[in-house]
């Protein structure tokens, strides 16, 4: 089994196009279509309804229990991430 | 004043040679490259660096020591960055978010930061605009902190120009976050289309006003337009496809230098916004 990658930094330069042309000259191969974000290559296979399709579900969101919630200004510390003090807490209870 | 980004789900529909046309249009710019990944706005404008920043982020740093490999720091970490051995605490710096959470829970106090470089700020001028881009270091799987610090060079009293990387995820989502006006550039493909509706999408998920530039006009089919129509997006300006145009683009010369009534057609689209964001 041979898995060929088509990549290229530069958006625009071809690589869906690329890989569907090749695709349409094989047989028996899967085609993956790893641009999650801007999926394209459906636009050129137009593969059949999805046989399969399931949820994806990555790392879990962080929630504030306003009750718990003392507000400490470690979880204000300049970093984008707020309030993981909350988390800090729940965590030390157990 | 005001923040304009450049944006566009899909890659290279020409979100770099619409930031630098409007960049090189109009008086008293900034201009931000915010794609980190795969800079390209400074082979249109040739800027002269003046200053270099290296871009860090900090990292936890365990002192074996202290550390009784109690796994509190690796059960709490959301994205595996330290992994617990019987007899040793490992940590994975390019997993690692910086949220600084294993410091906090860490019983024994064995977990300090260090500082890791994971790219660069460049800032100089170019022409009538002064310039700051940021680098990501091949390898290095977070470009959002460098586009922080490129972000952070923002002055009040420009006019700032941000171009940002395609897609519709995280970077664009930091790129654009903030601005007053997102331009989205498509051109009329099906592609275009596809990924020019992803992009509706979020800039509406942000609240931000935005408006398109279909690139490559006269290719591909009107449904970019009908899109616009039934959407009510306003349709700002459309640079046609032509040879004129590639062949500057593909001696890296901005078109707008060459083909002078474009400097005019970018700087009424300026004024324009600036109008419409104004009242």
């Amino acid at each position: 089994m041979k898995q060929i990658v088509v990549l290229s930094s530069k958006g625009g330069t071809g690589k869906t196009t690329f890989a569907a042309s090749f695709a349409a000259l094989s047989q028996n191969i899967v085609v993956a279509d790893c641009d999650v974000d801007v999926a394209g290559l459906h636009l050129l296979l137009k593969p059949e309804k999805a046989k399969f399709k399931q949820e994806f579900t990555g790392s879990k969101l962080a929630f504030i229990n306003k009750t718990l919630c003392v507000e400490r200004e470690e979880c204000e510390a300049s970093r984008g991430i707020k309030l993981i003090w909350e988390k800090v807490l729940d965590f030390l209870k157990d | 004043m005001m923040i304009i980004s450049i944006a566009s789900g899909k890659g290279g529909t020409g979100k770099t040679l619409v930031a630098v046309s409007l960049a090189l249009s109009i008086e008293n710019v900034q201009f931000l490259d915010c794609d980190v990944e795969e800079p390209n706005s400074h082979i249109f404008l040739k800027p002269k660096i003046l200053e270099r920043k290296s871009v860090y982020v900090s990292i936890p740093k365990i002192d074996e020591n202290l550390c009784n490999h109690c796994k509190k720091c690796s059960e709490f970490c959301e994205y595996n960055a330290i992994v617990v051995v019987p007899n040793k605490t490992i940590v994975f710096p390019e997993l690692c978010h910086n949220c600084g959470g294993c410091m906090l829970v860490c019983p024994q106090k064995a977990i300090s930061e260090e500082e890791k470089k994971i790219g660069v700020v460049e800032k100089g001028f170019a022409e009538n605009l002064e310039f700051v881009g940021g680098r990501l270091t091949v390898g290095e799987p977070r470009p959002i902190p460098v586009i922080d610090k490129v972000k952070n060079e923002i002055l009040p009293n420009k006019n700032v120009i941000i171009d940002s990387p395609p897609g519709t995820s995280c970077p664009v989502i930091a790129s654009i976050y903030g601005c007053d006006y997102c331009i989205l550039v498509t051109e009329p493909t099906p592609f275009g289309l596809h990924d020019l509706k992803l992009m509706v999408e979020t800039v509406k998920k942000m609240n931000i006003k935005f408006g398109v530039i279909v690139n490559k006009a006269g290719l591909g089919n009107k449904e970019v337009y009908k899109y616009c129509r039934e959407e009510k997006i306003p349709i700002l300006l459309e640079i046609p496809y032509s040879r004129r145009i590639a062949e500057l683009y593909s001696s890296g010369i901005p078109f707008i230098k060459e083909i002078k009534e474009w400097k005019n057609k970018f700087l009424s689209l300026f004024k324009d916004l600036k109008e419409s964001l104004t009242s």
